[in-house]
């Protein structure tokens, strides 16, 4: 059985492509979550109507109790925490990065939910858990994750 | 045959079915799903399990996207499980929750169905021709049209049948499609037999006014045991049968002219529901009709009509939403009426059937008594046939 499957470094090969691209709508709740970041630098969070939580980013419905989410959606306020990081080595492409970067998942209290985001401006060693994070905004912004260049440890105030 | 639960479907509810919604996928299932818990009375605590189905991943773009879409399914700390037939996966949806309750395993099950075609580009016609051999018939240039194409000229060129006929059917379907609350903005409409010839043809002797259109939208019922439907104030409709069947994968070995694996299906079906005789038997039929020359094709293998006839019945006005003697064909509209977002429309077919045996249908009521009625989806590599007989 196995003997039938040789030959395999002659095999002659064609290659192609799924002549597909795509163009993604950004939804209900995405639009306004954007717009909010252009226009006011700010990270909006929609309530849930039964269970109380703060989802971020805003979603249309809660998906634990099913329901519409409901107004005020209000911006997150104050610094974020880290919930959790890691320090990436390679690239997507599997090639060495020329230094390593921090990546956290980043929370607000009271909110379910939370953004993954590049953390700069300091040393990998020197990140840790709970650690105070702020956004450092594009100064040219198009309602787009990019708005934000990076987070960075928070100002202590 | 020894299933635990006899199954209801107890309730349904759609989107409107559009070009391009602002709505993500999860978004529109979401919409669709709290639609069908609303109609059945229910809230997701009462649900059980989640079945949900979609096409390709390509369409929306994201892959593995029945779990990319799962909480809008309402599926969080459930079971859940998407099935995938492509284009058959709506109506297999049904079977996929029928067997998740006639197992015994759950009293309730949420099935929803998403598409969003509209964020393929440059057209979702990309998608249909990587599902093809990419040594003999890829380079080509093939996309879903040609098979359809050569169906259709196979048919009418044996048969006989004239354009008219074809024609009859997209006018048939789109005017049903009139009435109905979900249907794609500029889908529907009183056409002429003349202006649906005079469309362009896209590819012979396939006409743009006979192709069901690119849509985005989602559908979701709800499914109960029959110990649960009977505590629920609503008469339930029950799933009196179901079946599947697939043909082979290569397109040049098919008989073009009759859907055998569809007629597979339907008796696999007809013989769960105690069937004996379908044209007797089966009072209102949603087959799938994303081609005009699709649903006649479909309503013989469904051994609705006699194989060569289903055409002469259309001119007759067999099929039509008013008839009181024949078999009402896609009085929702179908695809060429209302829109064909893939999964989502063949449980937009299935929930007209729930609401024709419900008496809920509004203007779009067949005229006859409907006691009992059928879904059928088509789809995988155009060689797939799923059947549900819904009665009361």
């Amino acid at each position: 059985m196995l003997d039938k499957i040789h030959q395999s470094r002659q095999a002659r090969q064609v290659t192609g492509e799924i002549p597909i691209h795509h163009r993604y709508t950004l939804g209900v709740a995405g639009e306004r979550f954007f717009k909010a970041l252009r226009d006011r630098q700010e990270l909006l969070a929609s309530p849930c109507p039964q269970c109380r939580d703060r989802l971020l980013p805003p979603k249309l419905y809660c998906e634990r109790c099913f329901v519409e989410t409901t107004e005020p959606w209000e911006a997150v306020e104050g610094a974020g925490f880290v919930r959790s990081f890691t320090v990436l080595h390679r690239s997507l492409e599997e090639e060495a990065l020329p230094r390593p970067e921090v990546v956290a998942m980043i929370s607000w209290p009271g909110v379910r939910g939370g953004l993954i985001h590049r953390l700069q401006e300091v040393e990998p060693h020197r990140v840790t858990l709970g650690m105070a994070v702020s956004p450092v905004w594009a100064p040219q912004r198009v309602g787009a994750m990019s708005d934000i260049l990076y987070f960075r440890p928070a100002q202590a105030d | 045959m020894g299933y635990k639960n006899r199954v209801a479907v107890v309730g349904a509810g759609l989107t409107r079915f559009m070009r391009r919604a602002l709505e993500t996928p999860k978004e529109l299932a979401f919409e669709a799903a709290s639609a069908a818990l609303e109609d059945a009375g229910l809230t997701i605590a009462d649900i059980d399990c989640v079945v949900s189905v979609s096409a390709p991943d390509a369409f929306d773009g994201v892959h593995m996207k029945g779990e990319y879409f799962a909480d809008g399914a309402g599926a969080w700390g459930k079971p859940y499980m998407r099935t995938y037939v492509g284009g058959g996966s709506g109506v297999f949806s049904l079977i996929s929750g029928w067997y998740h309750i006639a197992s015994g395993h759950f009293d309730t099950c949420l099935v929803v169905a998403e598409e969003k075609m509209s964020a393929a580009l440059p057209h979702p016609q990309g998608c249909f021709n990587a599902i093809y051999d990419q040594f003999t018939e890829r380079p080509l240039g093939v996309n879903l049209l040609w098979i359809f194409a050569l169906e259709m000229n196979r048919y009418m060129q044996t048969y006989g049948i004239p354009m008219e006929t074809f024609a009859r059917v997209a006018q048939k379907n789109k005017r049903n499609g009139m009435d109905h609350p979900s249907a794609q903005p500029g889908i529907a409409g009183d056409f002429t037999i003349q202006s649906i010839l005079d469309s362009e043809v896209m590819v012979w002797p396939v006409h743009r006014q006979m192709v069901s259109p690119i849509s985005d939208g989602a559908g979701a019922m709800v499914l109960t045991s029959e110990s649960f439907a009977r505590r629920l104030s609503k008469p339930p409709v029950w799933i009196e049968g179901v079946g599947w069947n697939l043909d082979t994968s290569y397109w040049t070995d098919r008989d073009l002219c009759y859907p055998t694996y569809v007629e597979k299906a339907a008796r696999m079906a007809y013989e769960m529901a105690g069937v004996t005789n379908p044209r007797r038997d089966i009072h209102v039929a949603e087959p799938y009709d994303p081609f005009a020359y699709k649903e006649l094709h479909h309503l013989e293998g469904l051994l609705l009509a006699d194989r060569g006839q289903a055409p002469r019945l259309a001119e007759e006005g067999f099929w039509d939403r008013d008839t009181e003697t024949g078999i009402p064909a896609s009085p929702s509209g179908g695809l060429l009426g209302v829109g064909n977002p893939i999964a989502a429309s063949g449980v937009m077919k299935l929930a007209e059937i729930y609401w024709q045996l419900q008496g809920q249908a509004g203007a779009r009521q067949v005229r006859r008594e409907v006691r009992r009625g059928l879904a059928q989806g088509w789809g995988d590599l155009m060689q797939v046939g799923t059947v549900v007989i819904l009665g009361k």
